[in-house]
């Protein structure tokens, strides 16, 4: 329920004044090196991307290995394709467009190991508006994006959303279903601290319809905040739709693209 | 002990299986008979035996309130001594004879009475507190050594001194981070009321107050507790070998008693603090035979923010009140009336947006009655209830969620002191248990649905025996077993999950229908062997089950906890307890040394999926996972009783481990709250006759918590990856915390004094979390950050009393 954020919200606050925040040495040991596969299908004609990288140590700087020379397929009912590594890691379809209620298998294999994911395209519900709003807290308005969409009665739906402030992205994963508010038309606010939103500043909301277990993917990377108050109390990895342990996702979905500028 | 026996104390079943049904009403049916003849035969069966009994009630001269736990023993025939109940009640059988009876309570003074008994005697007898300052232990009147021949083990008590002496954070009295500072019981975060005791989890503490459970006992998202110390009169802690009269849940009993208030002369006391006020009235109804008390408490954190003239904030609300009462009434000798209660509420909301609230509702009202000089008998009817309710009211976003728990019983407890060898406590009750999971009502124009998840209901029915036995002169043995049967009953529609979580199976109950029933016998054994005077060992063996469960995966006390009931997918919990002691007291009882040994095998444990949805979720029973744990400690503790000088010093040495089929492939991993180490010292020193100052300090290896050891990138956002559960700890916690109380001169009508406190003196960030990020460099690299919370703090109060 987006309400418990709201706690959370006001719980964070009350910490806030009076805690403090630094930045810690941790002795963390190395890993096992494991295998990333990205995929996105959407319904939006174009080039359609599958990344493959590798895990990184934490110690690492942010920069993920590619995995080059895997074979990279996908069925469906309309037949095969094959993408095309264009660049190292990167595999691609071009003039490609995923169809509604299409059910597509994703099959990766790399240094002879087979990975498969599968996805359905759902049907698209129209984003109809994006708004900012504020809540005033003290002498500061805090602003918060919101989406605004008319959820369809009687089937279930999920959202992902992303979020770009003067095209950066905001870290945080905003997912949600409809599993309170099958039907209505849905306000929902998209909490976060990444980046202060500022008046000028343009707002970009990107929504995706996505199937159940893409939903699940992202809740529980949403759930992976780790450690804190306001955190699930134990962070683990979100669960892949990959067979054989490869982490990421595979996901067709549909696109739709709104901005705004802060006032 | 392995798990086939253990798993033979319980027994579970489906209604439909006759069998198991018939067995359950046939167990019951014998339990509740064979309490009927104890009641009505035993008591009279045993006179002829040329012996007698002094019997009668301990009370405070000053206040009439009855003394918990005074001593009552002859100089004649020592080891035949015997402590005052709950109710202040006691009962003594010695053969006929001259003796000198010796009443005794820490910082009254000792009365010695000569008796003559050649009949059943009735001695009440009223103490008067000892001003003077023990410094030197005055001879005849030597502490009791009561801790040393008692076979209870695991039991920590706090009197009034230590709990309003200790330094709090903003100087906000608390039994609950006070018990914090015993061995074997760690707190759930920095200046958090919630708890762990030997490992158990938060929701393994039973907590009742004057009889009535209290499910949520904080306030404020844990940072304070619902106990008002002003209204508290006792408190007791049970860690260990559990009474068998406690049941329902694995690892702990708080058992906290209010104040009666005085039944001699009208009082008022409070006090003004920075964050609360407090005030309390007290006096007598009928003077000598009934009395009033009651006490209220407010914060007024949003008075601050009505005071920062921004206007938003004006209808906003952050503040928590408690009110407490407690009338007695004493019929005659024989009958005594005690009602009490319990309100209190969190509010927190932001002006047109949103509002929130929730606390808890206790009530009991309780019957003693002395049958006889050797039985005394306790009846209650008790109300519990927990809420919380959610409105929002942001544009045309307008609902509301209300969630419940609420718990009606009815019970009976029975002491008979049956002969000088034998006392047996023996009791019933039948417990009501309601859970509205989550309302959620909304306007056509909300985001949300109108929703319910059905309502739960469950019976308890249990009956328990025990019997404190002395054996010779040397050994106590207090044995016994409670049985337990918790019954979830209809209306509803159940389901069954499959491993994936998806409903495998439907059924619909009518009204009172069976559901499932778990049979629990809990076996509880206590005994202590008397090597000396001053030195005891002790062992106690304790099998508790659990069938209110907490889900909560989140660390902190949000108000939104959900409770559900053991039902056809989650089983009882259940807890085995084996502890071993060795006690000494030195230096004629102003010492009191301990250690104790335990092990403690848990089954049944809750925990969540990795995409656990627990909030408004009609399937949560799918979302959790079942394992077991294990957890086992050495803990020291060293306690100065009386003089200028009084305090402990507390060790524990201890491991807490899990084992879920799903996490960490299946081995054991440790505990959130498996801290190797803890220390508390806990020092308060009278100064002069009205300063007194006291320290507080502690230390305790950090929380094991989960790291990442990899990393990668999705949706655009860096991702960890986390391999191994709580394979890492936090850095260690240590703080520091000194106060100062200085008592005003006594004017004639009024006295008032002031308590300065300085919580975390040598402003340590002790860690509370710790998250990780992405460096601004370029490219980024990962880096871990603590949060701390409290650093040094001081605080004030203003304390009145007229």
């Amino acid at each position: 329920m987006r309400k418990s954020q709201l706690y959370i919200y006001s719980l964070s606050l009350l910490l806030l004044l009076n805690s403090c925040q630094r930045v810690i040495d941790v002795d963390i040991s190395h890993g096992a090196t494991l295998l990333v596969i990205e995929g996105n299908i959407t319904n939006v004609t174009g080039t359609q991307t599958v990344s493959i990288t590798k895990t990184v140590a934490y110690s690492d700087a942010n920069v993920y290995p590619p995995v080059t020379g895997a074979a990279v397929t996908m069925t469906s009912t309309s037949g095969l394709v094959t993408f095309k590594e264009t660049q190292p890691g990167q595999y691609t379809i071009n003039n490609f467009k995923g169809r509604t209620a299409q059910v597509y298998q994703l099959n990766v294999v790399s240094d002879g190991k087979t990975y498969s994911a599968v996805s359905t395209l759902p049907t698209q519900v129209n984003l109809d508006s994006i708004g900012i709003s504020g809540i005033s807290v003290g002498k500061k308005t805090v602003k918060t994006v919101s989406v605004y969409y008319h959820d369809p009665p009687a089937i279930a739906n999920q959202y992902y959303f992303v979020l770009y402030v003067n095209g950066q992205q905001v870290k945080r994963v905003f997912t949600i279903n409809d599993s309170l508010s099958d039907g209505r038309i849905v306000n929902s606010t998209l909490y976060q601290d990444d980046i202060t939103l500022t008046t000028g500043d343009k707002v970009e909301v990107e929504m995706q319809c996505i199937d159940k277990n893409v939903y699940s993917y992202w809740y529980s990377l949403s759930q992976q905040g780790g450690n804190g108050p306001t955190n699930s109390a134990t962070p683990s990895n979100p669960i892949s739709n990959f067979s054989n342990g490869a982490l990421g996702y595979f996901s067709a979905h549909t696109v739709q693209r709104k901005s705004i500028i802060v006032l | 002990m392995n798990n086939k026996s253990k798993a033979s104390w319980e027994m579970c079943c489906k209604p439909a299986d006759s069998a198991y049904h018939n067995l359950i009403n046939t167990v019951l049916g014998q339990v509740c008979l064979l309490l009927v003849l104890a009641v009505l035969l035993l008591p009279q069966s045993t006179r002829a035996q040329g012996k007698f009994s002094i019997s009668g009630t301990i009370k405070d001269a000053q206040t009439g309130e009855s003394l918990i736990g005074a001593t009552i023993t002859t100089a004649e025939v020592k080891q035949n001594g015997v402590v005052s109940n709950d109710f202040g009640f006691y009962s003594l059988s010695l053969p006929a004879g001259n003796y000198t009876l010796q009443i005794s309570y820490i910082g009254y003074k000792t009365i010695l009475l000569k008796i003559v008994l050649d009949k059943n005697l009735v001695v009440n007898q009223a103490l008067t507190v000892d001003n003077e300052l023990q410094e030197v232990v005055v001879k005849g009147n030597v502490p009791t050594n009561d801790n040393i021949s008692n076979p209870q083990m695991g039991l920590n008590k706090l009197d009034a001194n230590q709990l309003n002496n200790v330094p709090v954070l903003l100087g906000e009295k608390d039994i609950l981070k006070t018990i914090q500072l015993l061995p074997g019981v760690k707190s759930t975060g920095d200046a958090n009321t919630g708890y762990y005791v030997r490992g158990g989890g938060a929701d393994q503490n039973l907590i009742l107050l004057d009889g009535a459970q209290v499910y949520n006992a904080t306030h404020l998202f844990g940072f304070f507790s619902i106990f008002n110390s002003d209204a508290i009169k006792d408190v007791s802690l049970y860690k260990g070998g559990m009474p068998a009269m406690y049941g329902g849940r694995l690892s702990s009993v708080l058992d906290v008693k209010m104040d009666e208030g005085n039944n001699q002369k009208f009082g008022f006391e409070g006090g003004i603090g920075l964050i609360s006020s407090r005030i309390k009235a007290e006096g007598p109804l009928v003077k000598g035979k009934s009395s009033f008390m009651v006490s209220a408490r407010r914060t007024y954190a949003d008075a601050f923010l009505r005071l920062s003239g921004d206007s938003s904030l004006k209808g906003s609300s952050l503040y928590f009140y408690d009110l407490n009462t407690k009338l007695n009434y004493q019929l005659d000798d024989k009958n005594t009336l005690y009602l009490s209660a319990y309100y209190g509420k969190d509010d927190i909301g932001l002006k047109d947006n949103f509002s929130t609230n929730w606390g808890n509702t206790t009530a009991s009202l309780r019957w003693n009655h002395i049958y006889s000089s050797k039985l005394f008998a306790n009846t209650s009817v008790v109300y519990s209830n927990y809420n919380y309710a959610i409105n929002n009211y942001s544009d045309n976003n307008i609902f509301n969620v209300v969630s419940r728990i609420k718990d009606f019983s009815v019970k009976s407890d029975f002491t008979w002191f049956a002969t000088s060898r034998h006392q047996l406590t023996y009791g019933a009750d039948i417990t009501h248990h309601h859970i509205t999971p989550g309302n959620i009502q909304s306007t056509p124009t909300a985001v949300y649905n109108s929703t319910k998840i059905e309502d739960r209901n469950a019976y308890v029915i249990s009956g328990y025996l025990s019997d404190d036995m002395k054996i010779g002169s040397k050994i106590n043995l207090v044995y016994g077993a409670r049985l337990n049967l918790f019954s979830l009953r209809g209306p509803g529609t159940f389901y069954t999950y499959d491993k994936s979580g998806l409903i495998a199976s439907t059924t619909n109950y009518g009204s009172g229908a069976a559901v499932q029933n778990y049979l629990n016998l809990e076996p509880r054994v206590n005994a202590s062997y008397t090597i000396t005077d001053q030195t005891s060992v002790k062992a106690s063996y304790n099998h508790n089950s659990q069938n209110i469960h907490l889900l909560s995966n989140s660390t902190a006390a949000l108000p939104t906890d959900i409770y559900v009931m053991s039902s056809n997918n989650v089983k009882p919990g259940i807890a085995d307890q084996v502890s071993l002691g060795y006690y000494k007291n030195l230096n004629h009882n102003v010492f009191e040394l301990s250690a104790e040994v335990y092990y403690k095998w848990l089954q049944n444990q809750i925990d969540y999926k990795n995409n656990a949805q627990l909030l408004a979720n009609e399937n949560v029973e799918s979302q959790l996972l079942y394992g077991s744990g294990r957890a086992y400690g050495l803990e020291l503790f060293l306690k100065k009783k009386y003089g200028r000088l009084n305090g402990w010093i507390g060790y524990t040495l201890s491991r807490v481990e899990n084992k879920f089929a799903d996490i960490n492939n299946g081995a054991y991993f440790p505990a959130r709250q498996d801290r190797t180490h803890d220390i508390s010292l806990v020092g308060i020193y009278q100064l002069k006759p009205r300063v007194t100052i006291s320290a507080v300090f502690v230390y305790g290896t950090g929380n094991a918590v989960t790291f990442p050891d990899g990393k990668y990138k999705v949706g655009g956002v860096t991702t960890y990856y986390y391999s191994a559960r709580n394979g890492y700890r936090l850095p260690s916690d240590n703080r520091l915390d000194l106060g100062i109380i200085f008592d005003g001169k006594p004017h004639k009508k009024y006295r008032s004094g002031w308590t300065f406190g300085i919580y975390n003196v040598y402003n340590r960030k002790n860690p509370y979390s710790v998250i990780f990020r992405d460096t601004k460099d370029s490219p980024p690299r990962s880096q871990a950050v603590e949060t701390s919370l409290f650093g040094i703090i001081p605080s004030v109060t203003w304390n009145f009393k007229f």
